[in-house]
């Protein structure tokens, strides 16, 4: 073991792990198209490949041979770098997500203590990509939908972390693999229901997902902060969000369902594919959502983070908070 | 005028509405009164009742039985229902009678969807036909002259078309013949129909029986785009409505109740509207190269001719530059024409091109005054070919109103009503100056008989007699012109003094707007030398005509129906055109050309309002002139040509639209048969007319009784044939061509 | 306050479940090209000029349909036979005939103007192509080929897929012609609502 350098195995490790996500990128937005399609009573894709099962290379190969436009009003250098910072911080987050344990240690690139603070700090940042994506276009329907996104952003990004200390609390420690140790007799689901209502909430709204979509609303806002993106640069936005989405699935995953712990004591089955069912429904869960509910109107939106989810959020925290402090 | 006697009225009741009519009225117009339309065939109000149809039975009280509403005459006291149901049954009865043989030929007929038939067959028919039997079978598309197709199957014997000719134009070739359902119209000679106001009678036509052969098969009438605008074919000044369809000119219309043409227009108005879109129209600028003719754009164009015009009045002097124009000119063309070269010092300014040397008449009166008239003066060219639709005036006022027609000059009148022929104005029966009204129309050419009768007009006018004035010139907005400016003042030349200065040398450019002196100018000779010596010749024209031979650059300009702007007819009326036919691409208007040459010059010109106010309020001023020629030598033995004009002669907009070849006339040679006799020539020979050292060459001969002894007759302004090349009243010899001596001659000089 | 939110909890999950349900459903979708769908008896397709037994053009040139047209989408003009060219029996055919199949609505009014069932609809209805101007059908693409026949009469259209469309690759019914109710699940379910009116 010795023998390889620690820097080599960080790059194989990150290269399994990127095309992984990549790969899960590629067909969950398969599986999105697809399932929305049966729930609207369409066969979705199905011209290419089998089942429609080769529509992402596709997809990515039409992203690649399009004309990529700059406006004449945009801020060249922000407007070509934005897609590049959002894509970023979504990837930035697997780098310490585990997957799995086995004796020989977590399936993780690395394994940090305040895992789940590194997880925050850094979906944080992707907020800047759409925002300044949205501001450097230099025309009206982009700015309004980057304003609304670092609006949104800021409100909901309280409520969750709110619901997460919750976990913390529970847990006792900030690391991930911590976190999905504790809940090795009870998820944390079921202390803190109200908790995990939040995160659900809150995540979708987050990763700027319907009915939380406001900040690319094509009904109001044309495209919003991604309107005069084209090609390859609209392709790494795509590409961010439904990161995102992965990424908040996992981690609901890790703090609510148990990571990869097997329910009902059904141990014979390897720990990652718990992981990946329980990913694989609340990935699903969004698309349901999305083919579900309309999107909200701004107001309301800001309205039910401010009075409803954060006075909540608030009162869960207060409440679990004195809950440990007696039993303990 | 005389008072009018005060005119009895009687009051009538038309379905409940009582009515206060003059005496007289005939019950289908007093009941338009109260737009009560009663359905009529045959009646007419320009034609009267006939009686014939009997569409518009109605009701009247006390009689028993129904009554004819168009020749009825209306009483006091009179109670009528035009839509009770014993009318209603009167009118179906009829339509049925009148459908019995009439063909289910509505898809195709060129009356469809504006026929009398099918609207009164909808208001008043009983839809179905009881009628088992085959019906009647008769040719169909008969040939019944060079403009008119019938349909004898179509015809429900109204005889509109037959009235017409007899009570309008006073011809009478148009009789029923047969009887029973085997009558047709037909003409009495067998002869085809041919008359100079044929059109109407298809208007005339209640059915489809009577169509223009220009038109057929063209159009329905719900597709065609309307424009109401102003005929300018001639100077009288018609209102007519322009129908187009997918950017052609398809037929023109007249306006019923328009004042100017009484609701007539000649074939020529009517028919020659199919040269918009010929092939050979030109396009675009045609600068010379030689013998060939190259396509230049407009900026190039219009800064050739400034720089031409800039350089001779820089080296020659204003006087060596020419402008001749206006006749066939908007008044606001003719009025920017002018100000543009007035303002560069240019006063050889003078819309006269042809033979015409004076358009304003010195009283000028209207045409309803025309009718009015009890003495009508014609002298020189009659008005019968250069303003036809003014010579139905005169016939009408000769045979509704009894007035005497006196025609003065070489000229006799050939008019279908009687007339009094003097040759001199010596001549003219003293007792034609008593009447009260007194209407001269006078060609506008030789002004001698003005000057001699000079002293008599005056008199009369002072004796507080009615007398007035008509020009029916050459040109259509001769008047127009004049009353812009477009005459030569302070010095200016006139066009016979710019062509005899250009013989010399002495102009160096030449800008001629819509004439054609070549083939028109009274002096042809004159004026094919000043062509060919001028070195710079620009000509606005739609095609390529005997001018153009001689110009350098010649400008696509826009057609008649192709016009917004305002003319003057020769009664001096201001007549608005509008554009009813896009112009090709290529094609600017003579203003449009006006304004770009101003602009290359650096002139300033009228705004567009100053413009159009200036053109709608024309200068009323006669100009006393006109060209006083010496008589003609010559003894009384000689044979004189005599040149006539003919409406459907031209070397422009006729000759090049291919639905007239009928129509054109062909170079002939009029003569008595005793003058033919006397030359030793027979109808058919081709003949050379020769004065001097010109010629006129390849006539036809033609033998007419009607035609005057000693004189030959030719056709003026053919472009194969340029009468202009002899003077009107010139002795002439005449020498037979026989048929082999070309075939011979090329022989010799082959051997 | 309290019952509000919890109604409209539960509208939610009704919400929910209604999409859920509808993954499960089979899809009424047909797979065009692939399969093609019988059209009702009386589809209005691409338009077709008819002959006469002996070749010649039924049209005359009338402009009834032109008039007809809802849409102003035909163009007519008419031209005069001559001995020695003589397209259809009277004295008038139709030198000019067009359709802009682009601004038909196949509502087949000119079908009724028509006085010699000359213009008739069939039920042709694959026309797709890249450029406009070659939506407008002329007469060389409306009238029948010499060699076609004459034309099939208004009354008398050919009940299916018309053989000249290309390969089909399986002819997939989805009405019932008896009653004429689209047979796919939505068309079961207005017949069952129909059923139970009228029971």
């Amino acid at each position: 073991m010795n023998a390889v350098p620690l820097w080599l195995i960080v790059v194989i490790k990150s290269a399994i792990v990127l095309f992984v996500v990549i790969t899960t990128f590629a067909y969950s937005m398969l599986f999105e198209r697809k399932v929305m399609a049966w729930m609207q009573l369409r066969p979705g894709p199905n011209r290419v490949g089998p089942w429609g099962l080769l529509q992402p290379a596709a997809d990515a190969a039409k992203m690649l041979f399009k004309e990529d436009l700059t406006p004449k009003t945009a801020d060249p250098v922000i407007y070509r770098l934005a897609p590049f910072i959002a894509l970023f911080a979504a990837m930035g987050t697997f780098a310490i997500i585990p997957f799995s344990e086995s004796p020989a240690g977590v399936w993780s690139v690395g394994d940090v203590n305040a895992g789940i603070l590194f997880v925050f700090a850094l979906t944080s940042i992707g907020v800047y990509g759409i925002s300044l994506a949205g501001w450097a276009s230099g025309s009206k329907f982009p700015l309004l939908g980057s304003v609304r996104a670092t609006a949104q952003m800021i409100s909901y990004e309280l409520s969750m972390t709110m619901s997460v200390v919750g976990v913390l609390i529970l847990a006792g420690t900030t690391s991930l693999v911590g976190i999905v140790h504790a809940q090795y007799r009870l998820w944390f689901f079921i202390p803190q229901l109200v908790g995990f209502g939040i995160y659900l909430i809150t995540a979708v709204a987050e990763t700027n997902r319907a009915p939380f979509d406001l900040v690319e609303a094509e009904t109001e806002l044309v495209g919003g902060f991604h309107t005069e993106y084209s090609g390859l640069r609209f392709g790494l936005f795509f590409i961010a969000e439904y990161m995102n989405m992965i990424t908040v699935s996992c981690i609901a995953t890790l703090l609510f369902l148990g990571g990869w712990n097997a329910p009902f004591g059904l141990t014979f089955i390897p720990g990652i594919v718990w992981f990946l069912i329980k990913g694989g429904l609340f990935l699903f869960f969004y698309i349901w959502l999305r083919a579900t509910l309309p999107r909200f109107r701004y107001d309301r939106l800001m309205a039910f983070g401010w009075k409803v989810l954060l006075p909540v959020a608030t009162l869960n925290l207060m409440a679990t908070a004195a809950v440990i402090a007696a039993v303990r | 005028m005389t008072t009018q006697p005060s005119v009895k009225t009687v009051t009538v009741t038309v379905d409940g509405v009582s009515l206060s009519v003059p005496e007289g009225t005939l019950l289908v117009e007093a009941a338009k009164q109260i737009q009560e339309d009663i359905p009529v065939y045959c009646y007419h109000t320009k034609l009267g009742p006939a009686g014939l149809c009997r569409i518009c039975l109605v009701e009247i009280e006390k009689m028993p039985k129904l009554q004819i509403a168009c020749n009825t005459v209306v009483t006091d006291g009179m109670v009528v229902h035009t839509a009770s149901d014993k009318t209603m049954e009167g009118r179906r009865a009829v339509l049925e009678f009148l459908l019995l043989n009439h063909p289910l030929d509505c898809p195709i007929c060129d009356k469809g969807g504006e026929c009398d038939l099918q609207d009164f067959s909808m208001a008043y028919g009983q839809g179905a036909s009881r009628k088992v039997e085959a019906k009647v079978a008769k040719p169909k598309a008969v040939d019944l002259g060079p403009t008119i197709v019938l349909d004898e199957e179509r015809c429900i014997v109204c005889q509109r078309c037959v009235r017409f000719d007899d009570i309008i134009t006073q011809e009478r070739s148009l009789v029923v013949k047969d009887r029973g359902h085997r009558d047709i119209i037909a003409t009495s000679t067998e002869e085809p129909y041919v008359s100079d106001f044929s059109g109407n009678v298809t208007e005339l036509c209640p059915v489809g029986a009577l169509t223009s052969k220009t038109y057929r098969f063209k159009s329905r009438p719900w597709d065609l785009n309307r424009t109401k605008t102003t005929c300018t074919q001639c100077s009288v000044g018609c209102q007519l409505y322009v129908d187009e369809r997918y950017g052609d000119v398809l037929r023109t219309m007249s306006v019923a109740e328009d004042e100017t043409s009484d609701g007539w227009l000649c074939d020529r108005g009517r028919y020659n509207i199919g040269f918009y879109n010929d092939p050979q129209r030109i396009a675009s600028p045609l600068l010379r190269r030689g013998d060939e003719w190259e396509q230049i754009g407009w900026d190039d164009a219009v800064a050739l001719w400034a720089r031409q015009i800039r350089e001779a009045r820089d080296t020659t002097g204003p006087e060596s530059i020419g402008v001749i124009g206006g006749g066939r000119l908007l008044n606001e063309e003719a009025f920017l024409l002018q100000h543009l070269f007035r303002s560069l010092g240019v006063e050889n300014l003078d819309w006269r091109a042809g033979r015409q040397t004076v358009a304003t008449p010195v009283f000028s009166g209207t045409y309803e005054e025309l009718e009015a008239a009890q003495t009508i003066l014609v002298f020189g060219v009659p008005p019968s070919q250069t303003a036809p639709v003014m010579d139905l005036r005169i016939r009408k006022a000769v045979v509704q109103r009894g007035a005497r027609l006196v025609t003065v000059g070489p000229h006799s009148s050939g008019s279908s009503v009687t007339e009094t022929h003097v040759r001199r104005v010596a001549d003219i029966p003293s007792d034609a100056f008593d009447a009260e009204r007194i209407a001269v129309v006078f060609d506008g050419i030789d002004a001698t008989p003005m000057r001699d009768l000079h002293e008599r007009f005056a008199e009369l006018k002072r004796a507080g007699k009615s007398l007035i004035g008509f020009i029916p010139g050459e040109q259509p907005n001769a008047r127009g012109a004049e009353a812009m400016g477009m005459l030569p003042r302070d010095g200016g030349r006139g066009t016979r003094e710019v062509f005899s200065a250009a013989k010399d040398g002495g102009i160096r450019v030449l800008s001629l707007f819509g004439v054609n002196p070549a083939l028109r100018f009274a002096d042809g000779a004159l004026a094919t030398a000043a062509l060919e010596r001028t070195p710079f010749i620009v000509l606005s024209e739609l095609f390529l005509t005997d001018t153009a031979r001689f110009a350098s650059l010649v400008l696509p300009a826009h057609g008649p129906f192709e016009r917004d702007g305002h003319v003057l007819d020769m009664t001096g009326r201001v007549q608005r055109l509008f554009a009813a036919h896009a112009a090709p691409g290529g094609a600017l208007s003579d203003g449009e050309m006006l304004v770009a040459l101003a602009d290359a010059l650096d002139i300033e010109i009228p705004s567009p309002s100053a413009l159009t106010a200036r053109a709608r309020a024309p200068e009323k001023r006669a100009m006393p002139r006109g060209e006083i020629r010496a008589a003609a030598p010559g003894g009384e033995a000689a044979l004189r040509v005599i040149i006539r004009s003919d409406i459907f002669a031209g070397g422009g907009t006729v000759y090049h639209d291919e639905r007239l070849e009928e129509l054109r006339p062909r170079p002939i040679a009029t003569l008595h048969p005793r003058t033919a006799q006397a030359l030793g020539v027979a109808a058919g020979d081709l003949v050379d007319v020769i004065a001097g050292d010109r010629a006129l060459r390849g006539l036809i001969v033609r033998v007419a009784d009607a035609a005057s002894e000693g004189t030959i007759r030719v056709v003026d302004g053919l472009p194969g044939a340029p009468a202009n090349v002899l003077f009107d009243g010139e002795e002439v010899q005449v020498t037979k061509l026989e048929p082999a001596a070309p075939l011979a001659a090329a022989g010799a000089v082959a051997g | 306050m309290l019952r509000a939110v919890i109604a409209g909890f539960v509208a939610i999950l009704a919400g929910f479940r209604t999409t859920f349900g509808y993954l499960f459903v089979k899809k009424p979708t047909i797979a065009y090209p692939s399969i093609k769908k019988q059209h009702a008896p009386r589809f209005h397709g691409l338009h077709e000029l008819r002959r006469y037994a002996d070749g010649k053009e039924r049209c005359i040139g009338c402009e009834l349909c032109q008039i007809a047209c809802p849409a102003n989408a035909i163009v007519v003009v008419g031209a005069e036979n001559t001995p020695a060219d003589r397209r259809s029996p009277g004295e008038r055919y139709a030198a000019r005939y067009e359709i802009d199949e682009l601004r038909c609505i196949f509502c087949g009014l000119c079908e009724e103007a028509c006085p010699t069932d000359a213009i008739v609809l069939t039920p042709r209805f694959e026309m797709s192509d890249y450029r406009r101007g070659s939506f407008v059908y002329a007469k060389d693409r409306l009238l029948v080929p010499p060699q076609g026949g004459v034309g099939s009469a208004p009354d008398e259209r050919p009940n299916g897929i018309p053989a000249d469309l290309g390969a089909v690759a399986q002819q997939k019914s989805t009405v019932d012609i008896a009653t004429g109710y689209d047979a796919t699940w939505y068309g079961r379910a207005l017949k069952t609502e129909r059923r139970g009116l009228a029971g």
